[in-house]
């Protein structure tokens, strides 16, 4: 080989050698981002910020649907039909009391952000018209205020997409908040409404409502449709 | 290449030395831009958090006001945005200070007396009112709301979560690990240079190599830096992260890309460096040669 072509060759050598060493710390840096534990990171930052810093273009969060329901009555009606079944954090129903003059929307979930908004169903209740024990709450300050002076007989209406369901008061209730009595999962069909007794002096541990029995129900659609 | 052994012997070396350059500058990274109260006290300014904090209180003891009955009105004289930077300042300064071990636990003490009196006259006024005895309950119904109110507000000013992070435990071992930073740095800095030192002994013969391994290496090893900062930047990847409290999300979020940015700072001096390095080693082997052609012609 000519001393001009080993030259040559030396200095290819030289100009390759930056990639070659580029491509193997690269590669060494690739694989021990695969292999290392970095992911045990997400333990702790999960425990400091409620959340696993998942890194996803997905939306998160509380995603609030708010459709109109519809309070009028339709020309037929079935007294059994379908159940359209809500997501969290669904306005589902409308909740009508004529006696203390309240109307107001009901969602599926409960939490600060949907309280603030309306009435709120717990989703461990049944689905209004499922059967079993629907449990809603508001808060006693906004649209539960005139919630204790609902007296047994008064007429409670609950009117969502799939239908209106009506309920009569059967007693007032008072409970602590620890006491599961009357949120609890029945075989019969109840609503339940509650709220906080009103007190100033911190949030309260006693709450007040009333127990309703089924006493109408008009499906809009058949359950076979 | 006249020796392919020295060759061999070169690049084992400039792939050691280019992780010495990463692990030294990462290190150093950490120790003065990450472990600063200033970096994130700079985020807090730039970010606006004490008003955003603010604003969350706000909203927060708004919606108590449901539940408890106490009117927002109530906290207005204490929580203010100015109030709130304070505590934010004040819990960051602590939280760094405890990491650095300088103080001895997580969570600073403010001053909650104007509080304390607004909300003691809401409540005497509302118990006069009401006709409401103030016997021993009153009191314990003062004291939690008290202490609910202060614990709110300690929350929503911890924006880098320190007192959660030390719940967790994480506090303490971060602070183990960070005792030895500056020593890891220094220790860094000199295996580092004892590379360095290596390269020029194993390409004595043409000492001039030595800058071209050493220059290439930290070419190299900032271009791996330089080039997941960057994208790490442009694709805004830690905006990603979901974390549902915004002014937490803007703290957290903003450290990173303020480290990253940092990253890539040190990452283009890098690169300026080993250019200059393979710079002076061109024009060294031009007056080389320069000298060999006048020598051979004398």
């Amino acid at each position: 080989m000519s001393e001009k072509a080993k030259k040559r060759g030396g200095l290819l050598i030289y100009l390759l050698t930056p990639l070659l060493l580029l491509i193997l710390t690269g590669g060494v840096l690739a694989l021990c981002y695969v292999l290392a534990p970095a992911h045990q990171l997400q333990k702790y930052l999960s425990l400091a910020f409620m959340d696993n810093l998942k890194t996803s273009s997905a939306s998160s969060g509380l995603r609030i649907i708010e459709d109109e329901i519809d309070m009028n009555t339709p020309d037929k009606t079935y007294d059994e039909g379908k159940i359209i079944y809500p997501t969290f954090g669904e306005q589902y129903a409308m909740l009508e009391a004529k006696t203390i003059n309240l109307t107001v929307g009901v969602y599926y979930g409960v939490t600060s952000e949907l309280l603030s908004r309306g009435a709120c169903q717990s989703t461990g209740s049944a689905i209004i018209g499922e059967g079993g024990n629907t449990v809603i709450d508001a808060h006693v300050n906004t649209y539960f205020s005139d919630l204790e002076k609902l007296r047994p007989g008064d007429e409670i209406t609950l009117y969502t997409k799939y239908g209106i369901f009506t309920y009569r008061v059967t007693e007032q209730i008072t409970f602590d908040k620890t006491d599961k009595r009357y949120v609890a999962v029945t075989d019969e069909e109840y609503l339940t409404l509650y709220t906080c007794k009103p007190q100033v002096l911190g949030s309260s541990d006693v709450r007040i409502g009333v127990r309703c029995e089924p006493v109408d129900r008009k499906f809009k659609q058949k359950a076979a449709d | 290449m006249k020796k392919p052994h020295i060759y061999l012997i070169s690049v084992f070396l400039s792939i050691l030395l280019i992780f010495s350059f990463l692990v030294t500058g990462l290190i150093a990274l950490m120790h003065f831009k990450g472990m600063e109260a200033d970096t994130c006290l700079q985020i807090v300014q730039d970010k606006q958090l004490a008003q955003a904090v603010h604003e969350s209180l706000t909203q927060y003891f708004t919606d108590q006001e449901n539940t408890t009955g106490i009117p927002v009105s109530v906290y207005e004289n204490s929580i203010t945005a100015e109030a709130c930077e304070t505590i934010i300042r004040d819990s960051v300064k602590n939280g760094f200070s405890y990491l650095n071990g300088r103080t001895a636990k997580v969570g600073t003490e403010p001053d909650f007396s104007v509080l304390e009196q607004d909300m003691r006259a809401f409540f005497e006024d509302y118990a006069d009112q009401h006709k409401i005895e103030k016997n021993a309950s009153y009191e314990i119904a003062v004291k939690e709301s008290l202490t609910g109110a202060k614990a709110a507000i300690l929350n929503a000013c911890d924006v880098y979560r320190f007192r959660t992070l030390d719940d967790a435990g994480v506090m303490s071992k971060a602070q183990h690990v960070l005792k030895w930073s500056g020593f890891l740095t220094i220790g860094a800095g000199l295996v580092t240079l004892l590379l360095i030192l290596f390269l020029f002994m194993t390409n004595h013969a043409e000492g001039r190599h030595g800058f071209y391994w050493t220059g290439i290496s930290l070419l190299i090893a900032s271009l791996l830096l330089l080039i997941p900062a960057r994208w790490l930047i442009r694709t805004c990847w830690f905006d990603r992260f979901a974390i549902k409290t915004d002014h937490v999300f803007a703290a957290v979020t903003g450290f990173l890309y303020s480290l990253t940015e940092a990253a890539t700072q040190m990452a283009i001096v890098g690169i300026c460096a080993a250019v200059l390095l393979l710079l002076f080693l061109l024009m060294h082997i031009h007056v080389y040669k320069k000298e060999t052609i006048r020598t051979a012609k004398h």
